[in-house]
């Protein structure tokens, strides 16, 4: 049994009155590909926004190789979190600053190496996202899905452990999006990455997930590889599997039908 | 009676709320002191580079603004302090005037509100739009921290360029009075700067400087302290901004009273 690396615990996030998240419960373990699935709007960035200690949890503990995040000083904390890295949904680049600096920041930031080491690896990880050649772009000169794998490169800038992706191939062409999963999977595979990805896309769910956790009215209703998910014959899991509508949606539609 | 305990309501969350925000505040003050004190003893260096660019940014590109304004400001306050004297025949003393006041109260008062809406306002925008767009959370997963990374440079910055534009519209002002009354008053140049000197203490140039400085440190951290409590979007960084700049000069003017009581009135 693998070692587990992040583990959520009876995790409550509330938004005003709104509960999204209402009791999570969820261990990744070292070295595996898990996938988060859910809804629109049930809460999947809220999670992973909680897993990198970037928000405090109303009630539970986000664990850490076993530590709680909250109860580490700032040093330990930036420990870990070197060992992290995150692709944010909005690929949050930073403006002011080009795509080369961007994936450079970190190792400028947290490494001694010269300059000219820390050019070659930035080059080698937008090589990795098919950016080679745009480092002296700017973030607003790129599009959208350029962004997302800009992203993913600063991402992976400190060669991290564990890799969060949110909706890494969310506004990607189909062949783009292929290429990012095959670059997860090649990640997974060379350097044990651990890797922990919201993605609605089935098709990259069924080549990169290990397991696959169903997020469904603020919790984990289910968790477990592609055919133990389908073996349970829930219904959400089954209509998120075929790509049903909900009935309400339907309702809804039914006056452009009239 | 519903009306009494909701109107005492009212003005104790205002006041609760007004508490919570000095104490975030003085918090963000503290931890930027942290940064700038006692951080680099332990290895963890300043940012000689962003810091200088923003000393660009506030001080350099603001010299011909406030320099301008001072020179106006310099002219005003000669025309209209030989206005009052001449009735006594004292116009000699529009040079004291004009010094005195300058040094003390309209250079450092002035400059400090021009940069609270140029700078003051540019540090809130900054920050709050990378808030928005999510790089202040990029900068924290990747174990930067914001304060030193965003808030540090641009408050040494502050602290050293405000008082040195303030030393620089001293001479301006002074120099605008200096020109009118040479125009316009039946003095001697020689006899001017004399008596500007003459009327000039050390007091009141220190003052000035003290002042500028604790203007410098309420127009950084506000700009600061709104950047990060930005809600929403685009339309969040413009409402910040707008109460960075008001909140600034109010309390800019507040800090002046207290300081013009506590350096002057015993001079
Ligand atoms: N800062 C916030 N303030 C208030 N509500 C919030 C905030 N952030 C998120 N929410 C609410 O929390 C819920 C979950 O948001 P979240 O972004 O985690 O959803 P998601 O599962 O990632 O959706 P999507 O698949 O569309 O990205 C949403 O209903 C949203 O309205
Ligand atoms: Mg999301």
């Amino acid at each position: 049994m693998a070692e587990t690396i992040v583990e959520v615990k009876d995790l409550v996030v509330r938004y005003g009155t709104r509960t999204v998240l209402n009791g999570v419960n969820l261990a990744v373990k070292k070295g595996e590909s898990l996938a988060i699935l859910g809804k629109s709007g049930c809460g999947k960035s809220t999670l992973l926004r909680h897993m990198i200690g970037l928000s405090k949890p109303k009630s539970g503990q986000i664990l850490i190789r076993g530590k709680d995040i909250s109860e580490m000083d700032e040093d330990e904390k930036i420990e870990v979190l070197k060992k992290m890295g995150m692709l944010f949904q909005s690929a949050a680049l930073f403006n002011s600053m080009t795509i080369g600096d961007n994936v450079a920041l970190p190792l400028r930031e947290h490494t001694e190496l010269e300059e000219s080491t820390i050019k070659i690896m930035t080059n080698m990880k937008l090589d990795m996202v098919g950016l080679s050649g745009f480092d002296g772009f700017r973030p607003s000169e790129i599009s959208g899905g350029m962004k997302k794998r800009a992203g993913l490169a600063r991402a992976l800038a400190m060669d991290p452990e564990i890799l969060f992706c949110d909706e890494p191939s969310a506004g990607l062409d189909p062949v783009v999006a292929a290429g990012i999963d095959k670059l997860i999977l090649s990640l997974k595979k060379a350097f044990k990455m651990t890797i922990v990805a919201v993605t609605h896309e089935m098709a990259s769910v069924k080549i990169i997930a290990d397991r696959i956790a169903m997020m469904h009215e603020g919790k984990i209703l289910a968790i477990g590889s592609m055919e133990e998910l389908r073996g349970m014959g829930h219904p959400v899991i089954e209509q998120f599997f075929n790509r049903e509508p909900d009935d309400e949606e339907i309702d809804r539609q039914r006056y452009l039908m009239a | 009676m519903e009306y009494v305990t909701k109107f005492f309501g009212r003005i104790g969350h205002v006041t609760l709320e007004f508490l919570a925000q000095v104490g975030r505040i003085a918090d963000l003050t503290w931890q930027t002191a942290y940064w700038i004190a006692v951080a680099p003893f332990k290895g963890k260096g300043l940012r000689w580079k962003s810091t200088v660019e923003q000393m660009v940014r506030i001080g350099y590109e603001s010299i011909p603004i406030v320099c301008l304004i001072a020179f106006f400001v310099g002219l005003i306050i000669a025309m209209q302090s030989a206005y009052q004297l001449q009735q006594f025949g004292a116009t000699i003393y529009v040079a004291d005037m004009t010094a005195v006041s300058i040094t003390r109260e309209l250079s450092p008062l002035l400059t400090a509100i021009v940069i609270s809406g140029r700078s003051g306002s540019a540090i809130t925008a900054e920050i709050g739009t990378m808030k928005v767009s999510e790089e202040i959370d990029a900068l924290q997963t990747m174990g930067i921290n914001p304060i030193q990374f965003l808030v540090v440079p641009k408050t040494l910055a502050m602290l050293v360029m405000l008082p040195t534009l303030t030393i620089m519209t001293n001479f301006v002002g002074i120099f605008g009075g200096y020109l009118i009354s040479m125009a316009t008053l039946d003095l001697t140049s020689a006899r001017y700067i004399m008596q500007t000197m003459n009327a000039l203490q050390f007091g009141d140039l220190a003052g000035s400087l003290v002042k500028s400085f604790f203007f410098a440190l309420i127009i950084s951290k506000i700009g600061a302290y709104e950047g990060f409590n930005v809600v929403g979007g685009a339309e969040g960084v413009g409402k910040s901004t707008t109460r960075s700049v008001v909140s600034s000069i109010f309390l800019i003017i507040v800090a002046d009273v207290f300081f013009t009581a506590l350096f002057f009135s015993t001079f």
